[in-house]
């Protein structure tokens, strides 16, 4: 009898799990895909905006990891991050290879534009406005544009794969396009997106892509194509891929004619503030809405870079200490090297060895902390930083250099809750560098007299005095190479930490020159009210010529392409 | 259900009447006496029984037709007996079970006789492993079985379960290398096994080839450990408490340098950098005469934070015992495990405790019902909940202790002169901590509680109405678990450096004059749960004809898991929502023997993965297996010194449906991204992206298992030989390939690629004899297991000496060192990394290329799992003493030390820093020169052979338990029936080839090395039964 009832409701039981079919289908997870993404107008834009967040690929101060940067394997600063995984350590040491280099340039480039390529092809059917699809076309290829560049600048040329979304089983082109190939195409999608592009922004679209940028990328794109490094890359038997095979000098009028084009749009100038003098170039970096940036990654209120580099005192990592070198490219307040300016009787306002920090072009004080330059503490109050051997907390060995960065910092805002945060934003093209991209340009073309306006419309809003001949310390009737000599410094100074210096002292071809030699700190004593001042070697990087002015391509990748050529040396 | 109670109430009503009543009476004896709780049953009314008295005797009243009584007892074999004179009182003599032909092994979803077990079989009893003094089971059991392989990767109370593995790894896929748990026929994680409490469990096996593990097809490839829970037997009710007491002590732990010595080798290595001397005379001084405990503080950090034994208890209950109608075993557990923290507390208004512990309660409830004679009903109910403590800081406190950058034996005082606490002034700036020991005693706890529990019903019926020997029987078990993190903290103290030359203080930067008040928050991110629901139909049959002997099984199952991460906030990146899995298959066994000499088996499982889609959802897994009784033929018969000698074969199919990760790999989704922040104010924008491609043809992981081996038992079973040669080939395995372009911008999909082999041998010797009142024996067990990695789509490095294809899995890679730099000269003329100078390390230039870089990287070492793992037990037994020895030892491996342990002024210096190069040294020197430069070319960091031992080895005095059983004379006085007391110890002394780093042999490979020290036991316990 029991068994009889209890038979029934096994196999029942049996025949119930057996007869669900369907109980291995997968569920659903999310209702966010490709379809779903493309036919919302809120998520269509939401996928735009990926794009956007990866801009400072290559200028971030945080990009190699930690608190370093491009700018911390260079011949600007020394990192605080001293082991041997530290990518500073890396490339300072010469220990990089073609197997450790950091991949990013590559990947996360090639990421973006694979995005944009994604965003193009979806583009016709989502549901957004014909003027919306419009905009939206111009912002993805700039960034495809501007992905491109950044690949440019680190490799040469690369494989340029257009409009195309690989699967996994496509057969990828390995082949690398010649330099020529990939500037006019970044270059015609640069006009091409500035065609449909908006000249500036208000509200909530402010910090999109705007006309400006497109044709401040292309300037920025044409004065590297005409740079030494690339117009007339006769040392490598290359097929072009690293730089154009015949030197051409007309290039650097098209340079010029590009940075021209963003100064004719009349939408951007220099932010001047006279009191104190040069104050704009401090105000300029913590003003997120401003007329000098062309283009800037934008951020939320922060404390970023007071967290990385303020010193310890003001609750700061103290992580980047500029070299000595980087101090000394500053003038004096007249404008003058500090090696031709020496301060004596006659010349109360010239560079003093016993009292470094006087008299110095203004830009000084806002880049570089220095013993006894001021910053917020967490008091709120506004005081010295002592960097000289045994100071407490600041003092030397613990900033190697006897420096900290004090550049784009804001005056209220310091790593502790006692300040605001900041709504800085990071610069990535700004007016004051298309200044110096039509400078250099006009220069190498013979138009000296316009490199002379550039430069003193830089250094007036720097705050250096103008002197008797309203020159601003530029010597008379320079020549060409000694135009460029102050070009070139005028950079170093002007664009300090902002990326620029690492890629300019390639394309100029100097960095055998500059960056062999050892790089100094100040060790500064102190002897009651005075200091005495002593340069000390804080390191002698690497660098093998010809072989480190291009990045190597991951080994990674080479392994995979019998098409794809390593760069030379590598 | 209501009509299976209904059923059940019908039987249990509805018993059958007696009509034809005979009451009989007797004794039931063994050799050594008269046995107590034996059963007596009626073979054909199964309900009626009863359990034998003080004197071994019963009285039974015969209800059934054919007056046969079944006779058991554990450790004697079952017997059968007809009555023909039911007045005359019986005498039963019960022969002692001693040949173990016929013990249980567990399997799966069933067992088996040892005599005609045709696979690979480990089966350790828990008795064996019981009175080991470790918080998780796991650690108990390598050296005893042999194919287990494992690694204990910290001490840290309620995290220190090992790693195991089954026959070593055979997958590229970490998550794919675990081998399947099965406790009581229900899959369970590696964390929920470290919860099970040893005094629950019956046995372990560990099934190890393709015929024992192919009814778990699709999961079974790396191996199966099964366990199964004690049950209660016919026997009055037992009571069974045991507490256990024990004293933890780290194995090893690192022997920092004094102030004096460490600030000479600071000096020394600033002046082979070419840099200023940091310490000046007058500080050297004051270091070595200790005179200036403020200005000049000398601590040895480690002995001021970590106190030397820590405490460890561990009690349990139970109670069990059963009528022929019910069987129950009941138990409930404690453990509580101390941490190794001194205690800082100033008091509990100001912090609550914070010491590292773990402390865990465990329930089981396991009953068994013969509702009807046919019907077999049985509940399991279990529960753990446990609690992990640690203390809330940010790095913890050994990798402080390690670091010389944090914390230099000179880097502050312990306390000021006015009680408050300091700041390292000494240390590096990025750490100007506060003081250790302040944020030990006031900066609070984080909490984690696991909750589980396991209900588990099964129902067997006989069917031998439909043909004799069919049954079948039907279950469900619940498995669930969450955790939750909770933690009550302060982030910031109040700190000052006291200054001796003018009694001055100065706070510390973080500007805090007095406490802040404790924060409460549960961290949500951390919040798991997991859900698995099995459903399980089972058809048995087994009958013999004869000679013939046939077993059969038909299996369906269904398992449901679901697993995530709890956020009560909406959409925030941190949720982890699995896509959950089921698992459906059908399972057949079937087995033949003839006369228990030619032995056939077949094991298949047709599965299916909710993990895959289409074509590629089911498959089905065979495995034959066959065995040859050699010594049951007849010509062995006159071989008497020969008891079992078995010759098996087994070979199969079985796959891993594990795939990595919390979503399908079958689909590519859109996920959120980052956000940006656009307008002229700070607005957040969310963006979406492109997840990894997905792959709509990939399967389940294969591997083609063969194994051959042999079963001896000789001289009267005291010696017993078990080997095994196995090979496994897998392949088809789940695998990211590495050999398309990054130019796709896309994360690629698995594909089933990658290929693998492993290959070696396990097995164990084991002799066991008794004379009178002594015992001995001693049992032997090896393992090794060599793995190779044959194709993973990997593409061709510039020079075959970086290549992974053709190396194992897990192989390192380095530069290979050819000694120290010895003069100037030297370094000019070979390449060398920057700023090489004599005493630094020299590296090959493998390439030739005139450069060292990655490029000249070569393997180096071994895996870090051992290869080889060795384990002897030597146990004693003379009257009421018993001694249990365990060695184990583990061979063939490598362990690659890291800059956090090693390097000089980032890690805080040992003794091994002693042997530096220096130019006069140059010929001895064992550790390259001293540097203040970090990152220098002799770094760990630059992965080199020199700061690896390439083939390192321990062998350890694992467990020993010394037990006096108390005599039953001096018991009964106390009503007691047994009382045992003991002494064990766990880890007690350990020899390794690498004790010049202070480091466990077990840690990971290259990891932070500040790990929580794997800890020796000292343990005392009474077991009382009563």
């Amino acid at each position: 009898m029991n068994t009889k009832i209890f038979i029934p409701i096994v196999f029942a039981v049996l025949l119930a799990a057996c007869n669900k079919g369907n109980v291995l289908d997968q569920v659903q997870t999310t209702d966010l895909n490709e379809a779903t993404t493309f036919s919302d107008s809120a998520r269509t834009l939401q996928f735009l905006t990926r794009i956007y967040t990866d801009l400072n690929l290559s200028a971030s101060p945080q990009r190699l990891g930690g608190s370093i940067g491009i700018y911390s394997i260079g011949d600007e600063v020394e990192s605080n991050l001293q082991s041997g995984t530290a990518y500073n350590i890396i490339f300072q040491t010469g220990a990089v290879s073609a197997l450790n280099i950091p991949t990013d340039a590559w990947e996360v480039s090639y990421a973006n534009i694979r995005r944009v390529n994604v965003y193009l092809k979806n583009l016709p059917n989502t549901p957004l406005s014909a003027a919306l699809k419009r905009r939206t076309e111009g912002e993805a290829r700039f960034m495809r544009a501007w992905y491109y560049f950044i690949m440019l600048k680190h490799y040469g040329g690369i494989p340029l794969i257009g409009d195309a979304v690989f699967t996994p089983t496509d057969e990828i082109p390995g082949k690398r396009a010649t330099f020529e190939e990939c500037v006019n195409y970044i270059a015609s999608e640069c006009d091409a997106a500035a065609a449909l592009l908006p000249l500036s922004y208000s509200g909530l679209d402010y910090g999109r892509i705007t006309k400006g940028a497109c044709l401040a990328l292309k300037s920025r794109l044409l004065l590297y194509a005409a740079s030494p490094l690339f117009n007339g890359r006769t040392d490598e038997n290359d097929h072009g891929v690293l730089g154009y095979p015949t030197p051409d000098a007309s290039r650097w009028e098209k340079a010029a004619r590009a940075a021209l084009d963003v100064i004719n749009l009349n939408q951007y100038s220099l932010m001047e503030i006279d009191s104190p003098p040069g104050y704009g170039f401090q105000k300029v970096f913590v003003t997120r809405k401003n007329n000098e940036y062309i283009l800037a990654y934008m951020t939320g209120n922060n404390r970023t870079l007071e967290n990385m580099w303020d010193p310890a005192t003001r609750g700061g990592n103290g992580s980047s200490m500029p070299y000595q070198e980087l101090v000394d490219a500053f003038g004096t307040i007249n404008g003058k090297p500090i090696t031709e300016d020496l301060k004596s009787p006659t010349n109360p306002n010239g560079y003093d060895p016993a009292n470094p920090y006087i008299n110095r072009d203004p830009r000084l004080a806002y880049t570089i902390l220095f013993n006894g330059g001021t910053r917020l503490d967490v008091n709120r109050t506004v005081t010295p930083v002592y960097t000289y051997v045994g100071a407490a907390q600041d003092g030397f060995p613990i900033t190697k250099t006897g420096y900290y960065l004090r550049k784009m910092l804001d005056e209220n805002t310091i790593s502790s809750t006692t300040s605001s945060p900041t709504e800085r934003c990071f610069p990535l093209l700004r007016y004051a560098e298309i200044l110096l991209n039509y400078a250099e340009a006009s220069n190498e073309i013979g138009d000296i007299n316009t490199a002379y306006a550039q430069i003193k419309a830089i250094r007036k809003r720097a705050g250096i005095n103008p002197g008797d001949d309203g020159n601003y310390g530029l010597r008379q009737n320079m020549t060409k190479d000694e135009m460029r000599e102050v070009i070139q410094n005028e950079r170093r100074v002007e664009l300090a930490i902002e990326e620029h210096r690492y890629w300019d002292v390639r394309r100029w071809k100097i960095a055998e020159r500059v960056s062999n030699k050892p790089l100094h700190g100040m060790r500064i004593t102190r002897n009651g009210d005075t200091y005495t001042y002593e340069t000390v070697v804080i390191r002698t990087p690497v660098f093998v010529a010809p072989k480190w002015y291009l990045w190597p391509i991951p080994q990674g990748e080479i392994n995979k392409s019998l098409e794809l050529e390593q760069n030379p040396g590598w | 259900m209501k009509h299976l109670l209904k059923a059940i109430l019908i039987v249990c009503f509805s018993l059958p009447c007696a009509v034809y009543a005979q009451t009989i009476q007797g004794v039931v004896r063994g050799e050594d006496g008269p046995i107590v709780g034996a059963s007596v049953q009626e073979k054909d009314v199964s309900t009626n029984g009863v359990i034998t008295g003080a004197n071994g005797s019963f009285t039974l009243t015969l209800k059934g037709v054919t007056k046969t009584i079944l006779v058991t007892a554990v450790g004697y074999l079952d017997k059968e007996i007809t009555i023909k004179d039911t007045n005359a009182e019986l005498t039963i003599i019960m022969e002692q079970n001693a040949k173990g032909l016929d013990d249980v092994i567990v399997v799966g979803y069933g067992t088996t006789k040892k005599i005609t077990n045709t696979g690979a079989v480990t089966s350790v009893s828990a008795a064996d492993v019981r009175n080991i003094p470790t918080s998780n089971i796991q650690n108990t059991l390598i050296g005893r079985a042999p194919g287990f392989i494992s690694q204990q990767r910290t001490g840290q109370p309620g995290m220190s379960g090992a790693e195991f593995y089954i026959r070593g790894v055979n997958s590229l896929s970490g998550e794919s290398q675990k081998p399947l748990i099965i406790v009581d026929d229900v899959e369970y994680t590696y964390d929920q096994v470290s919860q099970l409490d040893v005094n629950e469990i019956e046995s372990f096996s560990i099934l190890k080839d393709a015929s024992t593990t192919a009814v778990y097809g699709i999961k079974g490839a790396n191996g199966v450990l099964v366990i199964t829970t004690k049950r209660g037997k016919i026997g009055k009710p037992m009571i069974n408490a045991n507490t256990e007491h024990a004293m933890q002590t780290p194995v090893t732990h690192p022997k920092f340098l004094d102030a004096y010595t460490v600030a000479q080798l600071r000096n020394e290595a600033l002046r082979n950098d070419g840099l200023p001397e940091e310490f000046t005379q007058e500080d050297l001084e004051h270091w070595r005469l200790k005179d200036d405990p403020y200005g000049h503080p000398d601590v040895d950090w480690y002995h001021e934070v970590f106190k030397k034994y820590s405490y460890q208890t561990r009690n349990t209950i139970d109670i069990s015992g059963g009528t022929p109608k019910i069987k129950y075993f009941i138990s409930a557990g404690h453990l509580f495990q101390d941490g190794y923290l001194r205690n800082f507390s100033r008091g509990d208004y100001e912090a609550p405790k914070n010491n590292y512990a773990y402390q865990r309660f465990t329930f089981r409830s396991n009953l068994d019902m013969q509702a009807t004679n046919t019907l077999k009903l049985r509940l399991d109910v279990t529960g753990r909940t446990g609690t992990t403590t640690e203390p809330h800081i940010s790095t913890s406190p050994l990798a402080t202790v390690y670091s010389y950058q944090r914390l230099p034996p000179y880097a502050a005082p312990l306390i000021n002169p006015d009680g408050s606490y300091p700041w390292a002034f000494r240390s590096r700036n990025i750490y100007w901590e506060t003081s250790l020991i302040g944020r030990l005693a006031l900066q609070g706890y984080d909490k984690t509680f696991r909750n589980e529990l396991n209900i588990l019903f099964n129902a067997e019926q006989r069917l031998d109405f439909i043909t004799k020997g069919l049954s079948v029987s039907w279950r469900v078990a619940y498995a669930g678990d969450i955790s939750y993190d909770r933690s009550l903290y302060r982030n910031n103290i109040p700190a000052f450096y006291f200054n001796p030359v003018d009694s001055s203080y100065t706070i510390h930067s973080n500007g805090l004059y007095r406490l802040e008040p404790l924060t409460l928050s549960s961290s949500p991110q951390n919040t798991i749960s997991r859900k698995t629901v099995n459903t399980l139909a089972k058809l048995n049959y087994a009958r013999s004809f004869g000679k013939h002997n046939v077993r059969g099984m038909l299996l369906y199952n269904l398992d449901n898991v679901t697993r995530g991460s709890y956020n009560s906030a909406t959409g925030v990146a941190a949720v982890q929502e699995y896509a959950p899995v089921v698992l459906q298959g059908t399972t057949l066994r079937l087995e033949y023997n003839y006369l228990q000499r030619y032995l056939l088996e077949f094991n298949g499982a047709y599965n299916g993965s909710s993990q895959f889609v289409g074509r590629h959802t089911k498959g089905f897994f065979p495995a034959i297996s066959a065995g040859w009784n050699i010594a049951e033929e007849n010509f062995f018969k006159n071989i008497t010194f020969v008891d079992m000698l078995k010759i098996r074969a087994s070979w199969g199919l079985t796959g891993s449906d594990v795939t990595a990760g919390n979503v399908y790999k079958t689909e590519q989704v859109y996920n959120p991204g980052p956000n940006y922040n656009f307008g002229e104010t700070s607005n957040n924008f969310p963006s979406i992206q492109e997840g990894t491609l997905g792959n709509l043809d990939i399967t389940w992981e294969k591997s083609r298992k063969t194994n051959v081996g042999i079963d001896a038992q000789l001289f009267n079973n005291k010696l017993s030989v078990t080997v095994d040669y196995f090979y496994d080939y897998r392949y088809d395995q789940l695998y990211v390939k590495d050999d398309v372009l990054k130019i796709i911008g896309v994360g690629l999909p698995y594909t089933n690629s990658a290929i693998t082999e492993n290959k070696g041998f396990d097995g164990q010797v084991s002799y066991y004899n008794r004379k009178d009142k002594l015992s001995y024996g001693a049992t032997f067990t090896f393992s090794r297991a060599r793995n190779k990695i044959l194709y993973q789509g990997e593409a061709t490095p510039r020079y075959p000496h970086l290549a992974r294809t053709g190396r194992p899995i897990g192989q390192a890679f380095g530069y290979h060192v050819l000694g120290f730099f010895q003069t100037q000269e030297e370094v000019d003329n070979y390449p060398h990394l920057a700023d090489a100078k004599p005493g630094d390390l020299k590296y090959e230039d493998v390439n030739g290329d005139g450069a060292i870089d990655q490029q000249d990287y070569v393997p180096i070492g071994k895996p870090n799992l051992p290869q080889t793992v060795l384990g002897t037990s030597l146990s004693f037994g003379y009257g009421n003493f018993s001694l249990n020895i365990l060695f184990q030892g583990s061979f063939d491996y490598s362990y690659r030390i890291s800059t956090n342990q090693v390097i000089p002024f980032q890690a805080n210096l040992q003794k091994v820093v002693l042997g530096r190069w220096t130019p006069e040294t140059a010929a001895t020197a064992t550790f390259p020169r001293l540097s203040s430069i970090l990152a220098g070319p002799s770094s760990p960091s630059n992965s080199s052979d020199f700061w690896m031992v390439t083939n390192a080895y321990y062998i350890r005095f694992k467990n020993i338990e010394l037990g006096y059983q108390i005599p039953k004379s001096i018991l009964r006085k106390f009503r007691i029936s047994a009382a045992r007391l003991y002494a064990s110890g766990y880890n007690l002394y350990t020899w390794a080839n690498f004790k010049l780093y202070n480091q466990d042999p077990e840690i990971q490979s290259g990891g932070s090395g500040a790990v929580y020290p794997v800890q020796k036991v000292y343990n005392i316990g009474l077991q009382i039964g009563f």
